[in-house]
């Protein structure tokens, strides 16, 4: 679906500035290509690999050093860019993923890397013209400005939540300082861990501990590009993903449209639909992302627990969707709570020890995520959620839905 | 029939207390709420039907507007601005322009005009810009050469304007005005109804809608009003005290407080009884008892049935309905909410009296919040 690998063996420097070239020349000569990286080592030297290579095709870089995957779509669509790209480290498949989007934000999955991957295969030719890059330090503060501009700035500061959020990567650290600074946050950062492997149980610990400790609103776990989040509640622990996205959708009006990327809970998409939400269920990315470009639903869900906002960005953007949540709490935290509490009740969940889970996640699911794991298995969803309170996971059972869009 | 919408459905957490009793949009404004003068302004500029969207405390709204001819006001469960218009899009079907207005901007813009000039150019949006001095706290706006809107961006933060423009010469290099901001009034085409219906997601005209036509590829103008123009957005207590001082002075042309004018800068409503000394500008409405000895002004706004004993002395300071200031009392730089009592002998110094509450002690730079919820509109009309 993506192209990814380990670094030096599946992705090389060579193939590195192969594939800049590559974007370079869908690009075209003196267009705009928008690059970033994650914090880690090996994402910044083939980042800069790719660099060079969308530079010999004459198309121009607007780099951003460390920077998420929601501010790269962004930017893409705020400064007319042709294309973008992402290296990041993905902890589920222990290697390099290199992420490109098009123009205005959608990300190249599958069939549509096709372009790139027939001019890999092609030597890399003289540059006619070599492009130009810029610097572009000040995306987090601008991407940050975008961000509190689009939710209710003035409802989220009102109620000065108190937020405690991990790990602190290189720029959520800095986005999200910005942020609480502007919504008048209350905000506590968590170190992270020097390894990263998914599920992220100790960080997840850490954060439920801290927010306990100090009463704090809520927890806010992020992936280190930025693309996934999971939140933690007192009452009621950490969020699964439908539940996160039900707290978002608060602030849109019955009748929106939104899309869900299936394996997803089958009374959750009841439970939308009840609320007066048209719910389009998707059986792959590639369709998830035609279809949020097509029918810019309110929000759009994937059952990793990634977000996107279209109105916003087409990409996956946990920080938009994590100030839309401030924005929901701010207005409605107990009336929220009472819901998924009453959700939950409906629902089959039971517990499983922490060494179980984790077996059981590594033979029966194909990725592991931030917050634990999710398979199918005789038409039933299961989801795998590390709790912090008892130590173990929260396990909930529940029909997988139907696709019911193609 | 040119229609108007004003939107008069946001809760005005900034100008908290004063929003806990009132929309914001209803704030007492010499006389009457400030609601009615910008529905007086779109009457006199020739609006002929005027929908007014409530929603947070809006009972208030519809309450004050039922049987008005040419105002029509509709109790929603509206997320947003654009997400009221959205709602309403029934009311205005069939109509191929309207303009929408904030029901809480203190302005005299020459909105006819506006919405002329929006007619002619054939877009699908045009926007009221004013030029200010600070942008900062209001929706930024970057125009090219021909008035066509290239960036929109609500309420940027701090540094972010500067950096905003290095990012646009970098890629663009566009010719840009740096200090125009979003009036908070706009016009429409008819077709920007089926984009709300087809697009749930555009929830705010300022967050959402706007930067979601320019990324689109639609045109939308920008209109910047004249100089003279008097535009200001009442979103703090200061700035609602400052437009207030503006209209009693005289400084908002085409406005004026409801009383009658006596001498100048003093408003009197006829049935209010005043033995004591008025200093400019002062506004004192309907049974409003001002004893002997009490000094009231300059920079006063004394709301309907305020009783003000003797040897007392107001400053700019604004009491509003049924507000008992008692004996040898001192009020300065404050807001007295309603129903509320100040004892004897009292000083009440740049600080905001929540309604219905009793104050029998000095009070210095305090917010005391509401002590009942009764409406200053409440039985009037």
């Amino acid at each position: 679906m993506r192209i990814h690998g380990r670094a030096f063996k599946d992705i090389t420097l060579e193939k590195a500035i192969k594939i800049g070239a590559a974007i370079g020349q869908i690009a075209g000569v003196r267009n705009l290509v928008v690059s970033g990286r994650d914090s880690l080592r090996v994402s910044r030297m083939l980042k800069r690999a790719i660099t060079a290579g969308v530079m010999s095709s004459g198309a121009e870089v607007m780099d951003f050093h460390a920077s998420l995957t929601g501010e790269i779509t962004y930017a893409i669509k705020r400064f007319g860019a042709k294309m973008g790209f992402m290296v990041s480290y993905d902890p589920s498949k222990m290697g390099v993923l290199i992420r490109i989007y098009s123009s205005p934000g959608t990300e190249l999955l599958g069939g549509d890397l096709k372009d790139i991957l027939e001019i890999l295969d092609k030597n890399v030719e003289e540059p006619q013209e070599v492009g130009w890059i810029y610097y572009a330090e000040y995306m987090h503060k601008l991407y940050a400005a975008a961000v509190s501009s689009f939710v209710k700035g003035d409802v989220i500061s009102s109620r000065k939540q108190s937020i405690v959020i991990g790990p602190d990567f290189e720029p959520i650290d800095i986005i999200l300082a910005e942020l609480s600074r502007t919504l008048r946050i209350d905000q506590t950062i968590i170190g992270g861990p020097h390894v990263l492997k998914y599920p992220m149980c100790d960080t997840m610990n850490k954060i439920g501990k801290v927010v306990d400790a100090l009463g704090a609103d809520l927890g806010v776990l992020l992936s280190h590009d930025g693309a996934s989040i999971s939140i933690y509640l007192r009452s009621l622990g950490y969020l699964t993903p439908e539940e996160l996205f039900l707290i978002a959708l608060e602030k849109y009006s019955p009748g929106s449209r939104v899309t869900v990327l299936n394996p997803i809970s089958s009374s959750f998409v009841k439970y939308v639909e009840k609320k007066g939400f048209d719910v389009m269920i998707l059986s792959n990315e590639q369709k998830l992302q035609y279809t949020n470009r097509r029918e810019r639903p309110v929000l759009s869900l994937t059952w990793r627990g990634e977000y996107v906002t279209p109105v916003f960005s087409l990409g996956y953007d946990s920080v938009i969707i994590y100030t839309q949540i401030l924005e929901s709490i701010a207005e409605n935290n107990s009336r929220l709570i009472n819901e998924i509490s009453l959700l939950r009740q409906s629902l089959n969940i039971n517990t499983v020890e922490y060494d179980q889970a984790l077996k059981i996640c590594s033979e029966k699911s194909n990725e592991l995520t931030l917050w634990g794991c999710r398979f199918v298995e005789n038409n039933q969803v299961t989801t795998l959620i590390y709790q912090p309170a008892n130590g173990r996971f929260m396990k909930v059972v529940d029909k997988v839905a139907e696709v019911n869009t193609e | 029939m040119p229609t108007a919408i004003v939107l008069a459905g946001g809760v005005g957490s900034r100008l908290y207390p004063l929003t806990k009793i009132v929309p914001k949009p209803m704030v007492p404004f010499a006389g009457a709420p400030l609601l009615d003068y910008v529905i007086e302004t779109l009457i006199q500029s020739g609006f002929d039907e005027i929908i007014i969207t409530a929603r947070y405390l809006g009972e208030q709204i519809v309450n004050y507007y039922s049987g008005e001819k040419l105002v029509k006001p509709v109790l929603l469960d509206s997320k947003d601005t654009a997400d009221a218009v959205r709602l309403v899009a029934g009311l205005i079907k069939g109509k191929n322009y309207f303009l929408v207005s904030m029901g809480d901007v203190v302005t005299n813009i020459p909105y006819m005009v506006f919405l002329e000039n929006h007619v002619k150019s054939g877009v699908i949006a045009s926007i009221v810009l004013k030029e200010v001095d600070n942008p900062l706290p209001y929706g930024l706006v970057y125009l090219d050469e021909n008035s066509n809107v290239i960036l929109f961006c609500e309420k940027p933060p701090s540094l972010e304007i500067y950096l905003l423009s290095i990012a646009f010469h970098a890629v663009k290099s566009p010719g840009f005005h740096s200090n125009l901001v979003n009036a908070g009034i706009y016009s429409f085409k008819e077709d920007i109804v089926d984009i709300l219906l087809e697009n749930t997601g555009l929830m705010d005209f300022g967050r959402h809608v706007f930067p979601y036509l320019l990324e689109t590829g639609y045109a939308v103008r920008g209109w910047i009003a004249p100089r003279n123009t008097y535009w200001n957005d009442i979103g703090r207590v200061e700035v609602y005290k400052e437009a207030m001082w503006d209209l009693i002075s005289g400084k908002i042309e085409g406005w004026s407080p409801r009383g009658k004018q006596v001498s100048r800068g003093i408003y009197l409503s006829a049935e209010s009884k005043t033995n004591g000394i008025l200093h400019p500008p002062v506004y004192v409405g309907r049974n409003v008892v001002i004893e002997n000895g009490a000094i009231v002004g300059p920079y006063v706004v004394l709301e309907d049935n305020t009783i003000v004993e003797k040897n007392s002395k107001i400053s700019y300071s604004i009491a509003w309905h049924n507000t008992h200031i008692g004996e040898n009392t001192i009020i300065h730089n404050s807001v007295i909410m309603n129903n509320a009592t100040i004892k004897n002998t009292v000083k009440v110094i740049s600080s905001i009296i929540g309604t219905g509450c009793n104050i029998e002690k000095d009070i210095y730079n305090s917010v005391i919040e509401p002590c009942s919820t009764v409406s200053p509109y409440e039985n009037t009309r």
